[in-house]
């Protein structure tokens, strides 16, 4: 075997098994995370004219659209904002930093590391900060620079033209490697922190919510657990026995 | 919401607290001269080096940078190359032999790069455009088949070689055996950057090679060859050869190459009488014949990978859930299926 063979075939190995594991990370299932996969690689060969622009499948229209299945399957609107956020702020950061230094060689520029890693990890950070979960770090990271490069192809064919791809180095486009530089950043951090906070708190740790002193005082006092959803307040009443009882707070005897 | 709006500041002032950082290290359009541990002037860059970088100058002079001093990058003399090997013995290139005509790929990062004597930096398309169609045609001539991208990768800042990766990589799909990506370097100095060839003033071409990637030595050993026939047919052309920090794509491939084409203050008509020129000197640092070239090389790529991702491997493990633990969990994940296997076949 020659070693362009098996620099390719590490090359693809390495990229299906981190891309696998980082897709893992946001949720989806094993096969879904394959499904993708394929789907990025093989759709890194079919590119869409339009206009001037080729935009292709693997590289822009598959994970613009992971984009929006992951946020269509947050659990929650709050989630889903902050996963919308991240992507914003993340791609605010990215164009603040391309303005502010330049990676040529003809411009005194930083260089001591690749944009293509640089952003990454900037998008990774920013929706860690935001999100604190790989998955919002992945769509932070994808979706940032998706839409740094779109918005800049889509202004400059307004007012300069000519020729312009989207996505068209497939798998090795920077939006993929973004994402999964940011997805493996978030778990070296996540990781880090939950290991050197020793796992989860133990004790009174519940959420807020279900914290002692969230309901009315009178209530606290008297109740063995109260807690406040938000409104009505509930007092939670558990006998000598083990048997609960649920009041509202007016009807709290 | 509360939480939100913390962690929005929190966010917001980390990225202000990186951002300052490095700002007050950065300097934009400065030229830096590089001189030797005597204060002979080497040559003048703007680039940012690093220790450990290497520049071959014009006489094939190996320098490695190591360090800064008021300004001037200082460099120690690491012997003279005899590169004459590059010229009787072809580079290795694992070549498809089907017959057809060899492929070379041209595309510009910085769209915008013009020349002297209008505007250094002109809307799309910029001069450099110019450049590139005149190596195109003169790459042909020579009996390639050449894949000229006039793609728009403006502005120019730092997000143009994200944009420009996705046109380096589509003209791979074609397997070309080469690409390179045409530029012009911003040293404000007319003579540094010009000479004179048949009577005629020249501009010199500086070849850039990325270290941050894992094709580094098949792109330093493709400039190398280049060179060396440049000093054959075209004395005195090339300017010289970087090899510092950075990438620049040529991660996507062995003979990904960055030719800068003089610089801002010469002419137009100075570089593209370059381009015609170095056409002959690429060609003659490919092997001859037809054939497409295979879409990566060179075993010290192959140890490359494989280092960054047993490197990564072991940071995961490291740092999931129980520390050394976890080696033995996933090896125990790890030949699970295996096992069970095993058992499910025995118990039968």
């Amino acid at each position: 075997m020659t070693s362009v063979t098996i620099l390719l075939v590490v090359t693809a190995l390495l990229v299906i098994i981190l891309g696998h594991r980082a897709l893992d990370r946001t949720g989806l299932t094993d096969k879904q995370a394959l499904v993708v996969i394929g789907l990025i690689w093989v759709g890194g060969f079919l590119d869409i004219p339009i206009g001037r622009v080729s935009v292709n499948v693997g590289g822009f229209i598959i994970p613009t659209l992971l984009i929006i299945y992951l946020l269509s399957k947050a659990s929650s609107n709050q989630e889903r904002f902050r996963g919308v956020l991240a992507i914003f702020i993340s791609a605010g950061v990215i164009y603040l930093t391309s303005r502010i230094f330049d990676f040529g060689p003809e411009v005194g520029s930083y260089t001591f590391i690749d944009p293509l890693y640089l952003y990454g990890a900037l998008a990774g950070v920013v929706a860690y900060l935001m999100g604190r979960s790989r998955r919002a770090a992945f769509i932070g990271g994808i979706g940032s620079i998706l839409l740094v490069e779109a918005a800049s192809i889509i202004y400059h064919q307004f007012t300069e033209g000519g020729p312009a791809n989207l996505g068209t180095a497939g798998f090795f486009t920077g939006a993929i490697i973004a994402g999964l530089v940011a997805i493996f950043l978030a778990e070296v951090v996540g990781e880090t922190r939950e290991m050197m906070q020793g796992g989860p708190k133990k004790g009174d740790n519940y959420p807020s919510g279900l914290k002692k002193g969230n309901a009315p005082k009178e209530i606290e006092a008297r109740a063995t657990h109260a807690f406040r959803v938000s409104k009505p307040t509930l007092v939670l009443e558990v006998g000598e026995s083990g048997d609960v009882k649920v009041f509202l707070e007016e009807n709290a005897p | 919401m509360n939480l939100l709006y913390k962690r929005l500041l929190l966010t917001l002032l980390l990225t202000f607290l990186c951002f300052s950082i490095p700002v007050f290290a950065y300097h934009q359009n400065e030229v830096f001269d590089v001189v030797d541990e005597d204060g002979n002037l080497v040559t003048k860059t703007s680039l940012t080096l690093t220790n450990g970088d290497i520049y071959i100058s014009a006489n094939n002079t190996e320098w490695e940078i190591s360090g800064k001093e008021e300004g001037k990058y200082i460099v120690k003399k690491n012997g003279v190359l005899d590169l004459s090997v590059y010229l009787t013995k072809p580079l290795e290139i694992e070549i498809q032999a089907d017959g057809s005509q060899p492929v070379i790929g041209i595309y510009h990062t910085h769209s915008s790069e013009s020349y002297a004597p209008g505007e250094y930096s002109q809307p799309y398309p910029g001069e450099i455009y110019q450049v590139g169609e005149t190596l195109k045609n003169a790459l042909e001539e020579q009996g390639f088949k050449v894949n000229w991208s006039q793609a728009n990768h403006n502005p120019h800042d730092g997000s143009a070689y994200i944009r420009s990766r996705d046109t380096a990589a589509k003209l791979l799909q074609d397997k070309p055996i080469a690409v390179i990506d045409v530029h012009r370097d911003a040293v404000p100095d007319r003579e540094f950057y010009s000479t004179e060839i048949d009577g005629k003033s020249v501009a010199k071409v500086r070849i850039v090679t990325g270290k941050q990637n894992q094709n580094r030595d098949s792109n330093f050993e493709f400039a190398k060859a280049m060179k060396a026939q440049a000093d054959e047919a075209q004395p005195g052309i090339t300017e010289g050869i970087f090899w510092a920090k950075g990438n620049y794509n040529q991660d996507l491939g062995p003979r990904m190459i960055l030719l800068e084409f003089g610089t801002h203050v010469l002419t137009l008509e100075e570089a593209q009488a370059a381009a015609e020129r170095y056409a002959e000197v690429i060609s003659a640092s490919l092997p001859v014949g037809g054939g497409r070239a295979e879409r990566s090389a060179a075993s010290s790529g192959v140890v490359w990978v494989i280092v960054i991702a047993l490197a990564a491997l072991g940071i995961f493990l490291l740092i999931n859930k129980n520390g050394l633990e976890s080696f033995k969990n996933f090896a125990q994940r790890f030949t699970h299926s295996f096992r069970t296997r095993k058992k499910t076949k025995e118990n039968k």
